[in-house]
């Protein structure tokens, strides 16, 4: 009886669908921008990442778990579309951006701009970093003061200048499922 | 501490960590191994439209800021092609000049082949001096031309005057209009001799006068007045100008006829200096 009852009751919940879908097109149109229009447009000559602003917009506000699925799909949809490199390991990456500061929002600072904006800087310069080792990786003949100019400070900047733009569309996106951090 | 250790306890943070490793390194290994995965494609697939969507807008917002990028490459061509125009601007002002040269050498040549006994000179008028009491031309040949004091200057279309000083390379002439000069002249039509000469008064209005005319000569309003060759300094045969009034001298029984000069000595910028012709007599100071 306790078996056919547990059966009949669905996998995930509509509430969660409706989240995981939401979360999920935003992350995926944001990737498509990002790969996109802003790469047509090359601002600086540089691409913001609008992906990792949503993954962290999605952990300040919903938590450390939505924020880490968040980061692994938007990860795999970046190297999808061939933004990342196969050696940039952007799903873990972007999983362990959404998870740590999903948990910094709970511990260390309320859910608002402010703290959702230091998050940004601290993850675009993590986002910096993996460029810098991506470039070391690949290129034989590292010239790493042209990768600062060339590369991380345009990539930097651009995504530190956009951040305020996408943050009140990402926090009326992730406002329906505001909820407290989950981890105990 | 105690936080790493809730996380490695933490089921959900292992299990999201392997699959994000997972994630990171299969497509990787695949792309290595010249596979593609399925879920790749399928995204990439999902995403063409909107991402097709979004470059088309991309590319046109680029295409406008282009317009803005490019504004200094815009104003250093607008620069070029202001002095390319600058330059032809010069051409067509050298071409202009050309023609001009040219017209005033084929009348150069007709007068050369109306008058085969002259030696012509031609020099561009370099400058004006006027004064209250004369006009003295500043013409651009000089001693090193060959050219000398009396000699007559000419255009196509009459007499101008005469040489009254040389230098190296310049000369000065004064025109008929004004009070120094007297040529020796007579009226084409009727034969009737007088001295073409300027006075204060007629010089203002461009005009000179031809004096000592007998009274019962046969002249006309319009008849065309001829330099004579009397004196030696001009010589024969050259239009001086054509009669527009006629005055009685009651005093002296003759007539007077006022000349309108041929040439446009206001605003002659070629000339020719005639340094021989075929009667070359003596003469002292350009008054026959």
């Amino acid at each position: 009886m306790e078996l056919n009852e547990r059966s009949r009751r669905p996998l995930i919940s509509s509430y969660t669908a409706g989240k995981i879908l939401l979360f999920s097109l935003v992350i995926f149109l944001s990737a498509c921008l990002q790969s996109s229009f802003f790469s047509a447009l090359a601002v600086f000559s540089a691409l913001p990442d609008l992906v990792l602003l949503c993954v962290i917009g999605i952990a300040v506000y919903d938590g450390e778990r939505s924020g880490a699925v968040a980061g692994i799909f938007g990860g795999v949809v970046l190297e999808a579309f061939g933004a990342g490199g196969d050696i940039m390991m952007l799903p873990l990456f972007y999983m362990l951006c959404g998870f740590f500061f999903g948990i910094a929002a709970h511990l260390l600072f309320n859910k608002n701009f402010i703290s959702w904006l230091l998050y940004c800087i601290i993850g675009a310069a993590f986002r910096a970093l993996l460029s810098v080792i991506h470039a070391v990786l690949i290129e034989n003949d590292v010239n790493v003061l042209l990768i600062f100019t060339e590369i991380v400070i345009p990539e930097y900047f651009i995504t530190l200048l956009l951040s305020p733009l996408m943050y009140m569309p990402i926090k009326a996106v992730v406002r329906p499922f505001h909820k407290k951090i989950e981890m105990e | 501490m105690g936080f790493i250790l809730k996380l490695i306890k933490s089921r959900f943070f292992i299990v999201t960590l392997a699959v994000a490793l997972l994630l990171s390194i299969i497509p990787g290994v695949l792309c290595a191994m010249g596979q593609g995965s399925y879920v790749r494609s399928a995204i990439v697939t999902v995403g063409t439209p909107f991402r097709w969507a979004f470059t088309k807008i991309g590319d046109g917002l680029s295409g406008f800021s282009v317009y803005f990028n490019t504004i200094d490459a815009l104003r250093a061509e607008n620069e070029a092609l202001r002095r390319e125009l600058d330059e032809y601007k010069n051409l067509v002002y050298d071409a202009e000049l050309i023609e001009e040269e040219n017209d005033f050498l084929s009348d150069y040549l007709g007068l050369k082949e109306e008058h085969l006994d002259f030696s012509l000179e031609d020099a561009s008028v370099l400058g004006r001096e006027s004064t209250n009491y004369r006009t003295l031309l500043t013409v651009s040949k000089g001693t090193l031309h060959g050219i000398g004091v009396n000699m007559p200057i000419i255009t196509d279309a009459g007499l101008v005057g005469y040489i009254t000083e040389v230098g190296a390379t310049w000369s000065k002439a004064v025109v008929l209009t004004e009070t120094a000069t007297a040529v020796g002249g007579y009226i084409e039509r009727s034969g009737a001799l007088g001295v073409v000469e300027g006075t204060y008064e007629l010089r203002t209005e461009g005009l000179c006068r031809m004096v000592y005319i007998e009274a019962e000569s046969d002249i006309r309003v319009g008849d065309k007045v001829i330099t004579s060759g009397i004196g030696g300094v001009y010589p024969r045969g050259l239009l001086v100008g054509r009669v527009s009034a006629i005055e009685v001298d009651e005093a002296s029984r003759t007539l007077t006829a006022i000349v309108e000069p041929a040439a446009d000595l206001d605003s002659i910028s070629k000339v020719m200096i005639v340094t021989e012709y075929g009667v070359n007599e003596e003469a002292s100071d350009g008054t026959e």
